[in-house]
């Protein structure tokens, strides 16, 4: 642990669902709060795509194009992330990895020693299977560092306009 | 965004009886915009376009045919359990995801794809949903 607070460099991981916008802007007034750094991450999942093709969902043209749309969903989702931070005046560092979501997150976490992650999207169990497959519920599971989970709340859009 | 978050049971249609693929797939159209209120014709379409490409019968009596539509802004995912199996190219099959997807969420597209995939790759499941007798069974076979 260094200094007084407990974690320096934070981590928040970035899909394209609402409850992950729900944890950036929490991370990003935590990291106006504490001084902390910030990085948001997005996992453009070649791993699932490899699947699909293997499984023969998809063609390989398919597969290709999909694998560029991707990429520019992550670069959206990334840069949307920025601009928030931005109007909060912190700057966000950005990350784009690519193959399994938990795989690489947790890589990237090791390599370059983030003391905490965020995530959304952990809420009530509404399906067994969804608990055993979804990538946040096993990144709360495997990830090296502290975790700390944020619900998806009206509050916290509420409390991010007010805030600074 | 998880298989469970696309689900409806009134998109559910256990004892489909269909005497080809495009039948199937135009019930299962029929079936999806009765529910949304849209038109058959443009989602019906593109489906066969995309199907006409190349099956997307995986195997195991599963086929998964997919496409993007322009004008729907959530993804769906409409199950059809064939009362007897219609041939996908050359492959028989009993078990039919049709998955409608967004232009906009490539991420939510590949999510659900690749969950149905996964969940028709255990012969248990499979055998479960090939059994069901309404579309509340097929539900919890793939929630639970």
């Amino acid at each position: 642990m260094k200094g007084a607070n407990p974690f320096e460099n934070i981590l928040v991981f970035l899909d394209s669902g609402e409850a992950s916008t729900c944890a950036v802007m929490y991370s990003i007034l935590l990291a106006k709060a504490s001084g902390a750094a910030i990085t948001a991450v997005f996992n453009v999942d070649t791993k699932a795509l490899n699947y699909l093709v293997k499984s023969k969902v998809f063609l390989k043209q398919e597969n290709e194009d999909y694998e560029k749309e991707l990429e520019e969903d992550a670069k959206r989702h990334l840069n949307q992330a920025k601009k928030l931070a931005a109007s909060k005046g912190v700057t966000l560092r950005t990350v784009t990895v690519s193959g399994s979501a938990v795989s690489s997150v947790n890589a990237l976490i090791k390599d370059e020693g983030f003391d905490l992650l965020v995530l959304g999207g952990i809420g009530e169990i509404r399906s067994r299977r969804e608990e055993l497959t979804s990538d946040e519920d096993r990144l709360l599971r495997t990830c090296p560092c502290p975790v700390m989970v944020v619900r998806e709340d009206d509050n916290i859009w509420q409390h991010f306009e007010e805030a600074f | 965004m998880t298989l469970y978050d696309v689900l409806d049971k009134d998109l559910i249609k256990v004892q489909l009886d269909a005497v080809s693929s495009e039948d199937a797939i135009k019930q299962l159209v029929e079936l999806y915009a009765k529910r949304k209120g849209t038109k058959v014709q443009p989602v019906l379409e593109a489906v066969l376009a995309r199907e006409s490409m190349g099956s997307t019968a995986i195997g195991n009596q599963v086929a998964i045919p997919h496409c993007k539509i322009e004008s729907i802004d959530h993804c769906s995912v409409v199950i059809g359990i064939c009362k007897n199996p219609v041939k996908f190219g050359t492959e028989s099959v009993k078990l039919i995801f049709l998955v409608l997807s967004t232009v906009s969420d490539p991420t939510v597209n590949i999510q659900v794809l690749s969950a149905i995939a996964r969940l028709c790759s255990s012969s248990v499941i499979r055998n479960m949903l090939m059994s069901a007798r309404d579309s509340k069974s097929v539900f919890d076979v793939i929630a639970n």
